[in-house]
């Protein structure tokens, strides 16, 4: 075992650019673990955590990037540094190639840029308010991806904006479509009559993709997770519906959210219902009776939202979603799959890369196979003790920062390894008798999630076999035809290593509860 | 007030090179920042210059 370094001088690469360098570089022969990142202090106590803190990374400063390889041999770990700066070079040649202006700093883009309206913040969250109040002193709409922003510096952000007439979108704002144009995780829809205002990322890309398939999307507009606190008062999403009541391309308004306070509720189901626009309301878990009471159209999932409002749009009357394809078809697949599970297989296992999925999925779940335990729990009295390990229903969200912030390991919609390992644990476990998944794809997302996830789910199939037991496996794809991935391609991709293939979360979430239930839920969810 | 934006989004990109080549991807116009944690990063001194900015 040899581990060597490079320290690059004041070099800064953004994390998601880095962790593609660390992850080509692993894929080298004999690289047993390689690390591109920022030399910040958090960074050097996560690599003396793995062994591979050199003198020479412990001598660099926060501005400097550095490279450590933990290889095989010394030579196998000089191969993988040169290799590294030579990524590097290809990378800045190509800059130079497209003869390509880049700015330096915010505000030289906004001097040379005055046409801009909206910048687009990713920058580490402590760096991102001082950023996006630049922004909007130079007059421009933001959208701020980063998370680790403050609540206090949210309210101050969004109310410079409101007093401005800007957008502040986010922060921890995963998706946006604009006329057309995805920002963030967002996927390439169809443009129709249909506008998203979402306090969730995740919910923005199932909803506008399902929509797709149907009357299409004008725009989605993002708010950020916090926006709908009492403290925040819902800004964005107040300015993001009156931006699609007046868009005269947006007929139909949906809105996306987990339940608000009950003071920002009322303020947000009142604007909208003088909008005079058709408006669905999906607040996840929320009670549907106040949005019905003021003539507005409640959804209780975002499938359900998406159908009510391709219903509206074809002036059908909308109505409840529970399985699109043929319902003897569906009955029929879930007999197929839990004839084979053995006695002892008792719980499901949600492994999932949104939050809101997560979340959705367990209130689909809950009415059909009672408590499911989180690390994200409904209720705080399902809190699993040590997240790393299921017990009973267990639904786990990755996209949590207690499992992104190891090195190299960013969101789960881009990089699969620690969900491929809990993939393999729950296998592992006789209890085990359902393993459910959610697969994001679009701009931002791993480039070939269903092609990385195969292999380790007929790994999983084959641990269970070995052991004498069949393992189901039941996920759903989030996406478009259109999306770089290709939804068809990859939902292929999972029918192939023997997985059940559901067109929306909800459906996958109740195809996992028929199977576990050994088709008893049938009734409950049919009638 | 985001007419303009809703009618044809023009994006100044910071942070992540990723998303500005998912916009020019897309036709989308979009310019990048070749974002660096200013004062090197250390805080107090990027409120020291955010103030002498000010001025």
């Amino acid at each position: 075992m040899a581990v060597k370094s490079l320290v690059l001088k004041n070099e800064y690469r953004d994390s998601i650019f880095l962790m593609r360098i660390s992850k080509k570089l692993e894929e080298l022969e004999g690289v047993q673990k390689a690390s591109a990142i920022m030399a910040t202090d958090a960074n050097k106590d996560l690599l003396r955590d793995a062994g591979m803190l050199t003198d020479e990374v412990k001598g660099a400063s926060s501005n400097d990037l550095v490279i450590v390889i933990d290889a095989a041999s010394s030579e196998r770990a000089v191969e993988a540094i040169s290799g590294a700066e030579g990524i590097l070079a290809e990378e800045a040649m190509k800059r130079v190639e497209e003869a390509e202006v880049i700015y330096k700093t915010l505000d030289s883009a906004i001097g040379a840029e005055p046409e801009s309206n909206l910048v687009l913040i990713s920058v580490p969250g402590e760096f991102a308010a001082r950023e996006a109040e630049r922004a909007l002193r130079g007059g421009k709409h933001v959208m701020i991806f980063s998370d680790g922003v403050s609540e206090e510096d949210e309210i101050r952000l969004k109310r410079l904006g409101k007093e401005k007439g800007l957008l502040v979108m986010g922060p921890d704002c995963g998706t946006a479509i604009i006329n057309g144009i995805g920002l963030g995780f967002a996927n390439v829809v169809k443009r129709g009559p249909v506008g998203v205002v979402a306090a969730s990322g995740t919910g923005a890309q199932e909803v506008t993709s399902l929509i797709s398939a149907g009357p299409g999307i004008s725009h989605a507009i993002g708010t950020g997770g916090r926006d709908l606190h009492d403290e925040v008062g819902g800004i964005a999403m107040l300015m993001g519906l009156q931006s699609l009541a007046d868009d005269p391309g947006t007929e139909i308004i949906v809105l996306i959210s987990k339940p608000p306070s009950p003071e920002v509720a009322k303020r947000i189901l009142k604007a909208a219902s003088e909008v005079g626009k058709p408006t669905v309301v999906n607040f996840l878990g929320g009670d549907p009776k106040i949005i019905e009471k003021i003539n507005l159209i409640p959804a209780v999932t975002l499938e359900d939202a998406a159908a009510k409002a391709i219903a509206l749009q074809r002036g059908e009357k909308p109505k409840r979603v529970t399985f699109s394809a043929d319902l003897n078809e569906v009955k029929n697949t879930a007999e197929k799959e839990y004839k084979r599970i053995g006695p002892n297989q008792r719980y499901i296992r949600g492994i999932y890369s949104g939050g809101t999925f997560c979340s959705e999925a367990m209130l689909i779940v809950r009415d059909l196979v009672g408590d499911v335990y989180s690390n994200a729990p409904l209720k705080p009295k399902l809190k699993l003790k040590d997240s790393n390990k299921s017990k009973e229903h267990t639904f786990v969200d990755m996209g949590e920062d207690e499992f992104t912030a190891e090195i190299g390991k960013p969101h789960p919609m881009i990089y699969h390894e620690l969900r491929q390992k809990r993939i393999l644990q729950d296998a592992s476990d006789p209890e085990t008798m359902v393993i459910l998944l959610d697969v994001v794809l679009g701009y931002g997302a791993h480039e070939d999630p269903a092609g990385a996830l195969a292999p380790t789910l007929r790994e999983a199939k084959k641990i269970a076999e070995r052991e004498g037991r069949y393992l189901p496996v039941v996920a759903s794809v989030c996406g478009t035809p259109q999306d770089p991935q290709n939804l068809t391609a990859q939902e292929k991709k999972l029918k192939d290593a023997g997985v059940v293939v559901m067109p929306s979360n909800a459906q996958a979430a109740r195809m996992a509860a028929l199977i576990a239930t050994k088709g008893e839920a049938w009734n409950k969810m049919v009638g | 007030m985001t007419m303009e934006l809703l009618r044809k989004p023009k994006i100044i990109n910071v942070g992540a090179r990723n998303f500005h080549d998912s916009l020019i991807a897309q036709g989308a116009d979009s310019v990048h920042v070749d974002w660096k944690p200013p004062a090197g990063g250390d805080q107090e001194m990027m409120k020291l210059l955010d103030k002498l900015d000010k001025l």
